[in-house]
């Protein structure tokens, strides 16, 4: 059994603080759900446990089974046990599918050790099936060309196959026909084992028809303000935050004038943070 | 059925024309080695219903140029150019490439996948003209490039000269470093820094090598590349 703990975590874009103090526990086993209101910091969460550059950790700690994550590079955190699904993945032309995620998984072997192609073909092929994926998928370039759905799909390919124990899933299921969100429902469902743990980042509950959570945790203002089981989420869908920010006596947000993260969400940091940069 | 012409720029300065008769077929593999500082220049002339495909390879060190002309002249005329080029040193490397759509109903398809390095400039002269009474043609132009080092320079200039309404034509250009976005999401599967940049750069040459046949020109390009890389 692995554990992943994050412990009083601040987070910092560009000098504005999103993470405010959040304190999270998962074992592997367990499914843990973060929801919250857009703009309180999930997505940041979810990329700064995978250590993405633009987020700055100003205190608190994330330990796997004991070990300093935050020191890790991004690669070495994969290599660790972490993996994050992500909203937006990337497209890299002239890669193809299955030479990515055998040269992933070649990185997580032994020194010496290989990978049968054999081995990988027959398990690439299994995974596909299983997620109904396109059968030209493997000699496509990575996500380019893909649909919104076809990105999600592969993002749970690359995870049934690399193994890790914890998958930080950030909304897996925005962009899915119902189909499409029953398959890979199910297929993150299949994983969840005595070595595989995942935090599922979503703002709906049916998503969670078919993945069986056992945790709930809101997130508001970057700190997490409410756990418990599935019956908060089921409060949530049905009367939405308004009930929790005057039980809790929150204001809206804290966050001052800034109209653009409030309205539009961690999508919109991510914008404007994008147009910082130009 | 098609035909392959290789052609080895290994001159100063050479030059070569071609004629493609209704419905002909042809592929033109202009292959710089980089063995030589040269100049290569091409004019073609593409009738009914024929599809020229030109991939020019330069992987130098030396100063060159790329001087192409291919007109499209009948209905149905299709051409299709894919640059694949690496500059370094401190080299010039300039690609002046002009398709006329002559005549209604011609096709053109112009991608680039540029990369330089060390001190090295790469200048993408990309330009297509639709004259007027070119009804219906078909104009996409593509450019990518990727400066592995902070002196490494490339410009480009996707230009469309258009004297009819009813035509479809497109032209984007992205020009940078290795992209951040990208590195972290290879990086977060397990590749580490170096390997994942290696994939991205040998990535830009893949669709060239997707469509070269003979193993041997494949094998010879790929090396080429990734020797200089």
């Amino acid at each position: 059994m692995s554990k992943l703990q994050i412990i009083d975590l601040h987070v910092s874009v560009e000098g504005k603080e999103i993470l405010k103090g959040v304190n999270l526990e998962l074992n592997t086993g367990e499914f843990h759900v973060v929801m919250g209101p857009n703009g309180t910091g999930k997505s940041t969460l979810a990329a700064t446990i995978m250590g993405h550059y633009k987020y700055q950790v100003t205190s608190g700690q994330i330990l796997l089974d004991g070990e300093d994550v935050l020191s890790m590079s991004v690669d070495e955190r994969s290599r660790k046990g972490l993996f994050l699904a992500m909203q937006y993945p990337s497209e890299i032309t002239g890669v193809t599918n299955s030479d990515f995620i055998k040269t992933a998984m070649h990185a997580r072997l032994a020194e010496g050790e290989t990978l049968p192609l054999l081995k990988f073909i027959r398990s690439l092929d299994k995974a596909c099936e299983e997620l109904k994926m396109r059968e030209d998928l493997p000699h496509r370039y990575v996500n380019e060309g893909f649909s919104g759905g076809e990105k999600k799909r592969n993002e749970i390919l690359q995870m049934k196959l690399l193994k890790p124990k914890f998958a930080i899933l950030d909304e897996i299921d925005s962009g899915l026909d119902v189909d499409a969100l029953r398959i890979v429902g199910e297929n993150v469902n299949d994983m969840k084992s005595e070595n595989f743990g995942s935090l599922i980042i979503t703002h709906y509950e049916r998503l969670l028809d078919y993945i069986k959570a056992d945790y709930v945790h809101i997130l508001m203002n970057g700190v997490v303000v409410k756990s418990g089981g599935l019956e908060l989420m089921e409060k949530v869908d049905k009367e939405g935050y308004d009930w929790l920010k005057e039980e809790l006596g929150l204001d809206e947000l804290d966050d001052g004038p800034n109209i653009t993260n409030n309205i539009l969400g961690t999508c919109a940091v991510r914008n404007a943070m994008d147009k910082g940069d130009k | 059925m098609a035909n392959v012409v290789v052609e080895k720029v290994t001159n100063v300065c050479c030059s070569k024309e071609y004629f493609l008769e209704e419905n002909e077929h042809k592929t033109i593999i202009v292959f710089n080695d980089g063995s030589n500082s040269c100049a290569f220049n091409l004019q073609a002339v593409l009738k009914k219903g024929s599809v020229l495909n030109i991939y020019n390879v330069a992987t130098t060190d030396k100063t060159a140029s790329l001087n192409e002309t291919i007109a499209l002249e009948a209905e149905g005329a299709t051409c299709n150019v894919l640059n694949v080029l690496l500059v370094g040193g401190n080299a010039k490397l300039e690609s002046n490439i002009m398709l006329l759509h002559n005549c209604k109903e011609t096709v053109s398809d112009f991608a680039n996948y540029a990369i330089a390095v060390d001190e090295a400039l790469m200048v993408l002269n990309n330009n297509a003209k639709i004259v007027k009474g070119a009804s219906k043609s078909i104009v996409r132009q593509k450019a990518k490039g990727l400066t592995l080092s902070k002196g490494a320079k490339i410009k480009a200039m996707p230009n469309l000269y258009i004297d009819e309404y009813d035509v479809i034509a497109n032209h984007a250009a992205s020009i940078g470093s290795i992209s951040k976005e990208d590195l972290f999401y290879l990086m977060s599967r397990g590749l580490d820094e170096k390997e994942a940049s290696k994939l991205i750069v040998l990535g830009f040459v893949q669709p060239l090598l997707d469509r070269i046949d003979d193993v041997e020109l494949r094998k010879e390009i790929s090396e080429h590349f990734v020797s200089k890389l």
